[in-house]
């Protein structure tokens, strides 16, 4: 019940910028993460979007830098985001051992989730 | 580098900009300070942070310095990370802000023009709510509510305190900063009696019935700290009413209490400059929309931190360092002309009751008719019961969150 009432009339169409900074991001990891192609600087001032990497991401992503960086608490960025979201779908029905992420996972919904896999696994 | 110099290139070519470059300026080097002005100088823009201070020392784990397990300089972060990162530091308190002209004014009366303000004033302690709890009275009874000499001076009182005395901890009622933090504290200087002068007592005087992590509080206390700990909440007679620092005495509705070491902590409100801008409501706080964290009454001014009315979100680091970010990204959204995204928002927060035994509580926040407000279904606090492992897994979680959470913040 508490998992339906949470996300829905509450996302606000984050998904245009999600899916331009995923793109890339995906890019940027496999060739020399550090520069931006003029193109695509364009193109994201085009969509008229994110104008930087630390800019729009989907909600709750933003949070969990104040934790994951590393200890006991893994650092996300360049993890495989399929692997973040099932853990975080996996800690939301229940199925891993309980931490703090059993309590937050269940704050957001499927996509909501996907979203934030693929925000926090990004390499800024 | 050039990356960054690139994305600033393009920020400020964009033509939904009003100007050329627009001006950012933050109040407050705290964890809600300093993470917004990273993050809005990693998104290209030109910001001056304004705290007076070199250093910030941090309140999370100052209960253990309290309580001599730990030692001051892991409580202290320079500011300096930031300056080298290219953010502007103004070393002066702010003394004024002139929302309508869009300005700040320093102690030296130098004045910084703004397109946005950001301001993380913390906390003030009220000096006038509790009869006889003044700036004096608290350089004998301490409050160690904002981290520094009064968390050194609380220390050094327990440390002289012959064993067989009394120390009472006051608490105040909501709202305050660190709802949970009063008895961490408690269980800690509990731990430092038991372990070094255990013919003492301690007094926890609350002038509240309900409090955050209860249930996990009362049970740890009465495994840990039986016939020691003696917790009395305002039905109880828990409220102070008075206290005569000199005498080192505490009056409650039901009584008078004297005791060797005395920590009052008091009734708060935001930090001053927050009223000298006009962002206060009559209650000391500072209300916000909760998707922008725009002020409520100041337009062009946005709050993060201890100092707002965060609905259901408390006053703690991880929120103040949570709220940074997602306003930093509401900033750069309206210098574009664009309207900010609805967020999510998360904290998470762990107490100590022993070195090795921590307990957490954590929550997710949504915007909903005007305030943050939890989201049905999450959060909530580590489970009644729960192995020994759990317990010291999460005191190794609190130890993991607070070298990210001033890594994040300070660099």
């Amino acid at each position: 019940m508490g998992s339906k009432a949470c996300g829905e009339g509450i996302l606000h169409k984050p998904l245009s910028y999600s899916h331009s900074l995923m793109k890339y991001n995906k890019e940027g990891r496999g060739s020399g993460r550090e520069y931006l192609s003029l193109p695509d600087l364009l193109l994201i001032l085009l969509l008229s979007t994110a104008t930087a990497a630390t800019a729009a991401s989907p909600p709750g992503a933003s949070s969990c830098a104040g934790c994951h960086g590393g200890g006991a608490i893994p650092t996300l960025a360049g993890q495989p985001a399929e692997a973040v979201a099932a853990a975080m779908l996996a800690y939301k029905a229940g199925e891993r051992s309980p931490t703090v992420m059993d309590r937050i996972a269940r704050g957001f919904d499927e996509a909501e989730i996907r979203a934030i896999a693929a925000w926090v696994t990004a390499v800024r | 580098m050039k990356r960054r110099a690139l994305l600033a290139a393009t920020l400020l070519a964009a033509p939904a900009l009003a100007q050329a470059s627009p001006k950012l300026v933050v109040i407050g080097g705290g964890f809600g300070g300093a993470t917004a002005a990273r993050a809005l100088h990693r998104a290209g823009l030109a910001v001056t942070l304004v705290e007076p201070a070199a250093e910030y020392i941090a309140c999370p784990f100052s209960n253990a310095v309290i309580a001599g397990l730990r030692d001051m300089d892991s409580q202290r972060f320079g500011l300096d990370g930031l300056r080298r990162e290219g953010i502007a530091l103004a070393r002066q308190a702010a003394t004024a802000v002139d929302a309508a002209a869009r300005r700040v004014t320093l102690a030296d009366g130098t004045a910084l023009a703004y397109d946005r303000l950001v301001m993380a004033p913390g906390i003030d302690l009220r000096f006038d709510a509790l009869p006889g709890y003044d700036a004096a009275a608290a350089e004998t009874m301490p409050h160690a509510w904002k981290a520094g000499a009064q968390t050194l001076l609380l220390r050094r009182q327990l440390e002289a305190m012959e064993d067989g005395g009394l120390v009472v901890v006051a608490v105040p009622a909501n709202p305050y900063r660190c709802p949970p933090g009063p008895y961490e504290r408690a269980s800690l200087i509990a731990h430092y009696l038991k372990t070094r002068k255990p013919r003492s007592k301690l007094l926890v005087l609350d002038a509240k019935d309900v409090f955050s992590k209860q249930k996990l509080f009362e049970q740890g206390w009465a495994a840990l700290y039986p016939g020691l700990l003696e917790y009395v909440p305002l039905s109880g007679g828990g409220k102070l009413t008075e206290v005569d620092a000199k005498a080192g005495v505490l009056v409650t509705e039901f009584g008078e209490h004297r005791a060797a070491v005395a920590n009052v902590i008091p009734p708060q409100r935001a930090g001053r400059i927050a009223e000298a801008a006009g962002v206060t409501d009559r209650s000391g706080w500072c209300p916000v929309d909760p998707v922008s964290f725009e002020s409520r009454l100041q337009p062009g001014i946005h709050l993060i931190g201890d100092a707002i009315i965060a609905g259901a979100m408390p006053k703690s680091a991880f929120a103040a360092n949570a709220q940074a970010r997602v306003c930093a990204e509401a900033v750069l959204a309206l210098l574009r002309g664009e309207a900010p995204a609805t967020p999510k928002l998360i904290n998470t927060c762990y107490s100590l009751l022993a070195p090795d035994y921590g307990i957490s509580v954590a929550g997710v926040y949504q915007p909903a008719d005007g305030l943050l407000t939890d989201v049905p279904g999450a959060g909530g606090t580590s489970p009644l019961e729960a192995p020994a492992s759990q317990r010291r897994a999460e005191a190794g979680y609190a130890e993991d969150w607070f070298r990210t959470v001033t890594a994040d913040a300070f660099g």
